[in-house]
């Protein structure tokens, strides 16, 4: 990310670097994931372009346009221009109909991060694997990353209340990779730094955060797609956000929604590192979504 | 043979397209390509 960039400039950057690269070497279908201001502004190049746009991860839905800011309108908008969409669930497929898509042009895939995730453990290696001197075998590991843009203000709480745990439970570890956003860094740095048993990274490589992850007791995080991860790894996850979209984890009860309120958030945090470890094991690689096989197909269908 | 794109641009989307992508180029080959937009730049380099 470059430093401080809004919303507005980085919408027209894409924009632009993508309609450059389209006139250049235009291709014949386009895919994008998810709803970041990378897949809005594919989509509406490709709509510009003419170029057919596939979406995966499609339907998610707070129904609510500022929340999750800016990602909802951003979902909203690529829905129209999508030829075709790949809902993860049912649920989303379910969204994209009362929202007027045609279900012939919906897949139910499955999610394409549990593919990830299992390729990924199959690369965790002795030597991959993120180390902190910090942290033994006994020690009690809380993961915690905090990025939401909706949130920044509200990251003050969360970020009192976690720096409240850690001094009441001095034994437990708290590693934060931090989001490259300035202003996430700016309010880790003022709020955390200093505090003996929270460490401070820099965002770590895939299979070093998989490799913590696995390691974890208990994990602190306003991100979907972290909360994807570890309900897919049996992880208990405490979700910093006043609502979510996706349904991982909650049916198994690993997964709770804690809020933004400090109070909370240390209360929780207490709790959770009182009690047993909670895990349950990840799916057998048999029982794995073939969400990437599916789109293939999808896509061998159309362009042949 | 028809060119398709996978556009990404964030570490998050560049895991969880990476299956994708990888199923993509196994099937069709060189016509895959894959596009980074740059939002996250120092980000992306481990998803792929």
């Amino acid at each position: 990310m470059k430093a401080g960039q809004s919303l507005s400039h980085l919408t027209a950057r894409l924009l632009v670097n993508l309609e450059d690269h389209f006139m250049m070497d235009r291709p014949d279908l386009v895919l994008a994931h998810g709803d970041t201001t990378t897949c809005f502004t594919t989509a509406i190049s490709s709509f510009y372009h003419q170029i057919p746009f596939f979406h995966v991860e499609a339907g998610l839905r707070s129904n609510r346009l500022n929340s999750p800011f800016p990602e909802e309108f951003n979902r909203q908008t690529i829905a129209p221009i999508a030829r075709h969409h790949f809902a993860p669930t049912e649920l989303e497929k379910e969204n994209l109909i009362k929202d007027g898509v045609s279900s012939s042009l919906i897949t139910v895939t499955g999610s394409t991060i549990h593919e990830a995730v299992q390729t990924m453990i199959s690369k965790v290696t002795p030597a991959s694997k993120a180390c902190f001197s910090e942290l033994n075998e006994s020690r009690p590991l809380v993961l915690v990353t905090l990025h939401r843009r909706e949130t920044t203000q509200l990251l003050q709480n969360t970020l009192h209340g976690l720096k409240s745990a850690a001094l009441s439970r001095p034994e437990a570890l708290f590693i934060c990779p931090v989001h490259p956003n300035p202003l996430v860094q700016e309010a880790f740095q003022t709020y955390l730094k200093g505090t003996e048993n929270i460490i401070l990274t820099e965002p770590l490589a895939y299979p070093q955060f998989i490799s913590l992850l696995m390691r974890s007791q208990l994990v602190v995080t306003d991100s979907g797609g972290v909360q994807e991860e570890a309900a897919f790894l049996g992880k208990k996850v405490l979700l910093a956000r006043s609502e979510t979209e996706r349904t991982d984890g909650f049916e198994s009860g690993l997964t709770q929604l804690i809020g933004l309120n400090s109070e909370s958030i240390y209360k929780t945090v207490l709790d959770e590192l009182s009690g047993a470890v909670c895990t349950i094991n990840f799916p057998k690689i048999n029982s794995l979504s073939r969400a990437s096989e599916i789109i293939s197909n999808e896509v061998q269908r159309v362009v042949g | 043979m028809k060119k398709i794109a996978i556009v990404i641009g964030t570490r998050p989307e560049a895991i969880k397209m990476a299956p994708v992508y990888l199923a993509l180029r196994k099937r069709f080959g060189n016509s895959v390509q894959l596009i980074s937009t740059g939002q996250h730049r120092e980000l992306l380099w481990q998803g792929t």
